[in-house]
């Protein structure tokens, strides 16, 4: 669930990021600002200290004691450690953000992070595409989503079986929620819950025009 | 703005002197081919010249790098990869906003690959491995201060190899590849002398301050295929989870018997292909991957991976040079294994018991493999 820039060559922390939140996503850190600074300090453990007040975006991370900030700093050191924050970050809020980050004297520095943008500054929203694997059923259970890889079954609400039964192809949640006649957010929050099970494949894109 | 066509940017005349324009490598590149899907199975991440990682190239961007030889751009567009197009032009440009290709006539500039999956195997030589293991080990370390204890205990796998440490106290040990010195200060902690060494210059810090009394730890900064100490100077040398990551890893080793004395101990830990991962490619068609900072793993049976180098070949060299190998033990065997493999196994090591880690095949079927060795002559 990233937005991925093209071209021949992946900056350095552009790799970092997509690396990480793809390991990451599969069992992303609890939502809670003390969790994911473990997260932070389990990868970098004596490079610098972490601390993350709170997770909602736009949010700051403030690092202390930074060794690769005393002296002589290394630019690819910076740009792999905020890739990796930055992947478990998306992997956590489950949104591309866009990280900004600041070196001060005394080995702290100061990570801004917002949500991301496309390369013409629009917003970007989840689109999703249900998955090849996953059937639709109609039962005496009810609705219920197939998983034809594993067979395991599952009941699920209205809202959810009509968005898997309108994303055929890639839709964004906005058009999603104007079909369905549903609360955009809740269009977002259906897809992202849809993605958690694997149930759907998402991209973020620009907001259709 | 960019045109909307190739058609449309060949004839505009503010594009003539950017399609005329030669390019060339900026210096040399040292690239590592990866293997982590989706995105970036067989892609490379690019150190410049200065040794510094710069980022991931995919494979049209390493073609555009080999024909930019003082090319004009215009040539560069319409390669053998098909006609020009637009994407292949922001390809071109990318790689210029990133340094490597810069306006000017050929100059000596070369791109070392190296490639897990080579024809070849798995071991490389000459100036590109000898870059890379120097300009990589030092970017790893750099980021990974002292280590992060997700990487640098490897999951706690102290307790494993502890049942391997030397019996007597006092004798002089090596660890090779030794990191932030995690496993080489326990050993030293039973009043061992350890020299710990690395190409790492700040890994070796970290390890120079590890707790270690009432034994010693010495720091040696060097490539592990050349460690200045003599010949049968040392009694117990270790090499946890640095097979994987050297440029030759039986370079490695013919360096580790030259410094064992005869009687002396060589003990190996390696990650390995296990059981699952073994079944998965072959009866599911699971796309492997290969951990970005490894070159190869080991594995019991042969070409399971592109880049799998067999156990038994390690096993093999060792005993050709005088090593006579006194147990194998594969570690974590049924990690992840699902059904009926798992109750199928579980029957096996039931019945086994503890000699299940031990018995050939299982002890080369683990997460990772341990061999020890003694040196006899």
């Amino acid at each position: 669930m990233r937005y991925r820039r093209g071209g021949a060559l992946v900056p350095l922390r552009e790799f970092w990021a997509d690396l990480t939140h793809g390991i990451c996503s599969k069992s992303p850190p609890p939502r809670d600002p003390a969790a994911v600074s473990r997260a932070f300090d389990a990868h970098f453990g004596g490079l610098t200290r972490h601390r993350v007040a709170s997770l909602d975006v736009p949010l700051t991370v403030h690092c202390e004691s930074c060794r690769n900030n005393q002296g002589a700093r290394r630019t690819s050191v910076c740009e792999t450690h905020v890739g990796t924050l930055q992947g478990i970050l998306e992997a956590t809020v489950e949104a591309p953000l866009s990280v900004v980050y600041h070196p001060e004297p005394d080995g702290k520095c100061t990570l801004h992070v917002e949500p991301a943008r496309s390369d013409d500054g629009r917003a970007l929203v989840p689109w999703a595409r249900r998955a090849d694997h996953i059937a639709l059923e109609v039962n005496d259970q009810g609705l219920v989503v197939h998983d034809t890889r594993t067979g395991e079954r599952t009941q699920v609400n209205a809202a959810a079986w009509r968005v898997l039964n309108e994303a055929t192809e890639l839709r964004s949640s906005p058009s999603l929620a104007e079909v369905l006649r549903i609360d955009p957010q809740l269009a977002v929050e259906l897809v992202k819950e849809a993605h958690r099970r694997a149930w759907v494949e998402v991209t973020f894109q620009p907001m259709p025009e | 703005m960019q045109p909307s066509t190739m058609t449309a940017l060949l004839q505009e005349e503010r594009w003539a002197e950017t399609l005329r324009t030669p390019l060339r490598l900026a210096g040399d590149l040292v690239l590592l081919k990866l293997f982590l899907p989706p995105r970036y199975y067989g892609s490379y991440l690019a150190f410049g010249a200065d040794s510094e990682p710069i980022g991931v190239l995919d494979e049209g961007g390493l073609e555009i790098l080999r024909l930019a030889r003082g090319v004009p751009v215009a040539d560069l567009l319409a390669a053998d990869a098909g006609p020009a197009s637009i994407s292949r032009l922001d390809a071109v440009l990318s790689l210029v906003e990133a340094g490597l290709l810069v306006p000017g006539d050929d100059q000596p500039a070369q791109i070392h690959v190296i490639a897990p999956d080579q024809a070849g195997g798995t071991r490389h030589r000459g100036p590109g491995a000898d870059a890379f293991i120097r300009y990589f080990y030092d970017y790893f370390g750099g980021v990974f201060f002292e280590g992060s204890p997700a990487i640098d205990t490897h999951g706690d796998f102290l307790p494993v190899l502890k049942a391997y440490f030397p019996e007597q106290r006092g004798v002089t040990c090596l660890d090779a590849g030794t990191g932030s010195g995690y496993h080489a200060a326990a050993l030293a902690r039973l009043g061992n002398h350890v020299y710990a060494c690395d190409i790492s210059k700040t890994r070796l810090e970290a390890a120079a301050k590890q707790p270690c009394a009432p034994g010693t730890i010495t720091p040696v900064e060097c490539n592990l295929e050349k460690i200045p100490l003599p010949d049968a100077s040392i009694d117990f040398a270790m090499c946890n989870f640095v097979l994987e990551h050297v440029a030759d890893p039986f370079a490695l080793i013919d360096e580790l018997i030259r410094l064992v004395r005869p009687g002396g101990t060589i003990l190996l830990a390696v990650p390995s292909f296990s059981v699952r991962e073994t079944l998965a490619v072959w009866l599911r068609g699971e796309v492997p991957s290969l951990n970005f900072e490894h070159l190869r793993s080991y594995g019991l049976i042969p070409r399971t991976h592109p880049w799998c180098e067999p156990t038994l070949d390690t096993l093999r060299y060792l005993e050709e040079r005088g090593v006579s190998i006194e147990r194998v033990q594969g570690v974590n065997i049924t990690q992840g294994l699902w059904e009926p493999w798992a109750s199928a196994v579980g029957a096996v090591a039931a019945q086994l018991g503890d000699a299940f880690s031990i018995t050939w095949p299982w002890n080369c079927l683990g997460e990772q493999t341990v061999i020890q060795g003694r040196r006899t002559s």
